[in-house]
């Protein structure tokens, strides 16, 4: 039956629970509106213009100061609680405060009041200062600084940002002026003592003729005239700054005015914040006819009588051959509280939805898409909510990794907020897999795992149990470790990565059926890494070169996995398969992922990518490509050496690859690379003293590693909390047996992945096995350099990689006994087509 | 070298199990895979407490 025919057949039954579910719509929307008190947007602009011309005039010797620099701070400064206090006793805000009030919130104050008692001023001032914190914004965009301010009454909204305003040129006048009349002063003061050291060489001097005079002798005072010259010398040089310095000074103030330009007063709007009329009929009428449509669908389920095909099949066990046409008009089936409930819940949230975002008609279609995506989660098979998750992590920005450098947010950061930072104590991510884990669980006990996951066994049992004993070890070192004194708040920090893994990994086991939804994972990858790979082009060429910023990575320092995974993928195709089509359509991305690692410029990626190569190659078996490649890499070996021996010490042009080389081998002195080195093995020495302390059980989580050598980079390691170096970081956490037990599966999964890969003869499934083995590689280098086990990402990559070698363990047999031929079988495809 | 020697940790925890399925009976090859990386860690261990520091 189609979903017209279900649609038909539910309005012609159930008319009275849409009608319901409409006018509870339109009654929520009414109601809300009219209890919300209005909101008034005021928004102003300035335009910061730093003449050069002042300072070259003033200091011509001097770098004129970058703009930026100047107005970077100003939002924080603006913000600050100080600020926000003053801008509340000017305005008055606490003595209008109840007036002001809408009767709602009056009535709820008063109601309150009576229960705790009056609310003193203090109470009130902080109450006003946390609702100003949230209605007043300061931004800055290249050279203008916006201020905008969202309250309730008009009038107070224009005095909050005219306020300000008048803050930030105060602010900016005392800043400027004064900072550098502190240093005309200091200028000054320096002069005065070299003027006064002076006086005392000229009085040594004449002392000194006096006496030698009087002794008939030649005066002794060379050296002090030869000082009395540079000091001559050195008191004209600070005259000659100091009196620069009081004329900029001088300048800065009086050009104040002509440096911050108003382009956009505060003025007060002519209505409130929220749509048009004509925005908010159509959402209204957009909301009462979603719910109106939806309230009879559900009814119509709800209901019992047959609407769908579907119920005939579960109800009978037996498939439907044939269907009654019915007419429009239907029986009309009387309305039950049971039936119409839902569609007036979901009429009263949609109208709620609609007066809460003021008229917003996208939002009238929310609650109505929200109930349809928890149905589609639960009745849709395990692997598609895992494809969506995995996309999104290989796609969306992640706050906490600096993504474009904190210059740029792309269209996918709000979502990245929303997946990678913690809502309600968890990120969304950790909620959405804790979420599809809770399905499962329900859906296993309900009996319904046979149509939502995929058929057979989800991969081997030692590689089942150890997940299971990855989970158990994790638990027992937070236990562990809060239980010697640890603080569970940090080591909710530091486990959260590495606990997920082994659920993620079962539910990918349970979710996924290799080889057929191989392709279907190559396609979220690709399309997941070239997205990436355009984002972080765009940000370099359009937004971070043409401010005249250089910044050192693009995307994020997690993206690694996701260029160098589309990478292998793409040349592991070709390895494995070279025709025209691969190589063709290696061709399309490639080119993009090459451009996101040059821009993103990592080190790790690079090492990433040539180990993963060359464990592939390894792994392979003997063929035309990998005889050519041998032979073509031992011819090279000459010319390679050369290139390398001849280009150590170049600095750029053709020998960027040795440059960059030598980078990761052996850093140059003084180099950022061989800075960051260095900071990198304190760090590890850091690690290992600590762990000397307890090397067989380990520290547990909740702890800090200790500083015995003082390094710069402490703060970025959550001052000993999280160790750049993940595996001697996890060693010193767990010591021998927990390092063990965390990670044993991935040894598994290097097992079967072994045993599976020697008789595996369907390319896609080989392509499949190297490029998960070439993930789990990366995320252990990745772990290794740079706190690969920290990351998200890096959760949905390797728990992939440990499905398709777990389900291509079981399909191949390779932990039956009775297949212990199988694993005599020949090494490879080329080798089975020439044993035949 | 001392980097070689503390990485060979990440090696090993592909190499062996590795090795280990070169055995022809699944299980044999997963003990052999289970008590090579045991035995691994534990001299891992001593070469992180006793042969890093020697290295520098």
């Amino acid at each position: 039956m189609s979903a017209r025919q279900v649609l038909r057949l539910s309005l012609s039954r159930h008319r009275i629970a849409g009608a319901v579910a409409a006018f509870a719509c339109l009654l929520a929307a009414g109601l809300v509106h009219a209890v919300m008190p209005d909101v008034w947007h005021v928004q102003a602009e300035v335009l910061v213009a730093e003449s050069s011309t002042m300072y070259r005039l003033t200091a011509p010797f001097e770098a004129v100061p970058r703009l930026k620099e100047g107005i970077k701070e100003l939002p924080d400064e603006l913000t600050s609680k100080a600020r926000l206090v003053a801008l509340i006793k000017r305005v008055g805000l606490i003595d209008q405060w109840e007036s002001t009030r809408p009767w709602p919130i009056r009535l709820k104050n008063q109601l309150m009041e009576k229960v705790r008692g009056p609310i003193s001023d203090a109470d009130r001032l902080d109450a006003l200062v946390a609702m100003l914190d949230q209605s007043l914004n300061v931004w800055t965009e290249n050279d203008k600084v916006f201020i905008s301010c969202q309250w309730p009454q008009r009038d107070v909204a224009v005095a909050m940002v005219q306020g300000t305003l008048l803050s930030l040129q105060t602010l900016r006048l005392e800043r400027d002026v004064k900072a550098i009349e502190s240093s005309a002063l200091a200028l000054d003061a320096q002069r005065e003592g070299v003027e006064a050291e002076m006086r005392q060489r000229l009085e040594f001097i004449e002392e000194e003729q006096r006496v030698a005079f009087a002794a008939k002798r030649w005066p002794q005072y060379a050296g002090a005239t030869e000082q009395l010259l540079r000091d001559g010398t050195r008191r004209s040089e600070l005259w000659l700054q100091g009196s620069n310095a009081h004329l900029r000074a001088q300048a800065m103030a009086r050009s104040s005015a002509h440096r911050y330009v108003v382009i956009q007063p505060a003025m007060p709007p002519r209505q409130p914040v929220g749509a048009s009329m004509l925005t908010w009929a159509l959402a209204l009428v957009l909301g009462a006819a979603v719910s109106f449509l939806a309230a009879s669908v559900v009814a119509a389920f709800r209901s019992g009588r047959v609407v769908s095909d579907e119920q005939v099949t579960r109800k009978f066990s037996l498939p439907v051959v044939g269907r009654l046409q019915l007419d429009w008009s239907g029986v009309m089936v009387g309305a039950e509280w049971s039936t119409v409930l839902p569609g007036l819940l979901l009429g009263l949230a949609s109208g709620l939805a609609v007066a809460v975002s003021r008229g917003n008609p996208m939002m009238a279609l929310a609650p109505t898409l929200l109930v349809a995506g928890a149905v589609a989660l639960w009745r849709l098979p395990l692997k598609w909510p895992l494809l969506a998750l995995l996309f999104l992590a290989v796609t969306i920005d992640d706050p906490t990794d600096r993504p474009y450098f904190n210059l740029w947010r792309s269209a996918l950061y709000p979502l990245g907020r929303i997946f990678f930072t913690n809502i309600a104590w968890f990120t969304g991510f950790e909620l959405a897999v804790m979420g599809l884990g809770a399905l499962t669980l329900l859906r296993r006990l309900m009996g319904l795992s046979s149509t939502m996951e995929a058929p057979g066994v989800p991969g081997p049992r030692p590689l089942r149990s150890a997940l299971l004993l990855s989970f158990l070890t994790i638990g027992w070192l937070i236990v562990w470790g809060v239980a010697r004194g640890g603080v569970f708040r940090e080591a909710l920090w530091q486990f959260r990565a590495l606990l997920f893994m082994p659920i993620v990994s079962m539910l990918s086991l349970l979710a996924f059926d290799f080889p057929k939804d191989l392709r279907l994972l190559g396609r979220v990858l690709v399309i997941g890494s070239v997205v990436k790979a355009l984002l972080g082009t765009y940000f370099m060429y359009f937004i971070a070169y043409p401010q005249g910023e250089y910044p050192p990575h693009t995307t994020g320092h997690n993206d690694t996995m996701v260029f160098v995974v589309g990478v292998v993928l793409a040349l592991v195709r070709v390895w494995e398969w070279p025709s025209w089509r691969n190589i063709g359509e290696a061709l399309l991305w490639l080119p993009f992922l090459a451009m996101a690692l040059r821009l993103n410029d990592r080190r790790i990626a690079y090492v990433d990518i040539a180990m993963a190569l060359g464990f592939i190659y390894l792994m392979s078996p003997m063929h035309r490509a990998k005889r050519f490649l041998t032979q073509v890499l031992v011819a090279m070996i000459p010319v390679v050496v050369l290139y390398v021996a001849v280009g150590w010490n170049a600095r750029g042009g053709v020998f960027k690859p040795v440059v960059k080389l030598r980078s990761i081998v052996a850093p140059a002195a003084d180099t950022e690379e061989e800075s960051s080195n260095v900071e990198r093995d304190i760090e590890n020495f850091n690690l290992l003293k600590s762990w000397e302390r307890d090397p067989m059980l380990g520290q547990g989580f909740g702890h800090a590693f200790t500083e015995f050598l003082p390094s710069n980079d402490f703060a970025q390691s959550a001052f000993g909390h999280i160790g750049h170096n993940s595996v001697l970081w996890l060693l010193w956490i767990g010591g021998i047996f927990g390092f063990f037990g965390v990670w044993l599966y991935l040894g598994i999964t290097s097992f079967f992945f072994a045993r599976t890969v020697r008789v595996v003869t369907d390319v896609t499934e080989r392509v499949g096995l190297l490029v998960a083995m070439a993930i789990i590689l990366t995320y252990l280098l990745q772990s290794f350099g740079d706190m690969g086990s920290q990351s998200m990402q890096f959760v949905f990559f390797v728990s992939v990689a440990v499905s398709i070698v777990g389900r291509a363990a079981t399909r191949h047999g390779q932990w039956s006994v009775r297949s212990v031929s199988a694993v005599t079988a020949p090494k490879g495809p080329r080798e089975l087509v020439a044993s035949l | 070298m001392s980097k070689l020697v503390l990485l060979s940790i990440v090696v090993g925890l592909i190499v062996i199990p590795i090795w280990a399925a070169r055995q022809k009976h699944p299980l044999r090859g997963l003990r052999l895979a289970l008590l090579g990386l045991a035995t691994f860690h534990l001299f891992y261990a001593f070469l992180v407490r006793v042969v890093v520091p020697r290295l520098g």
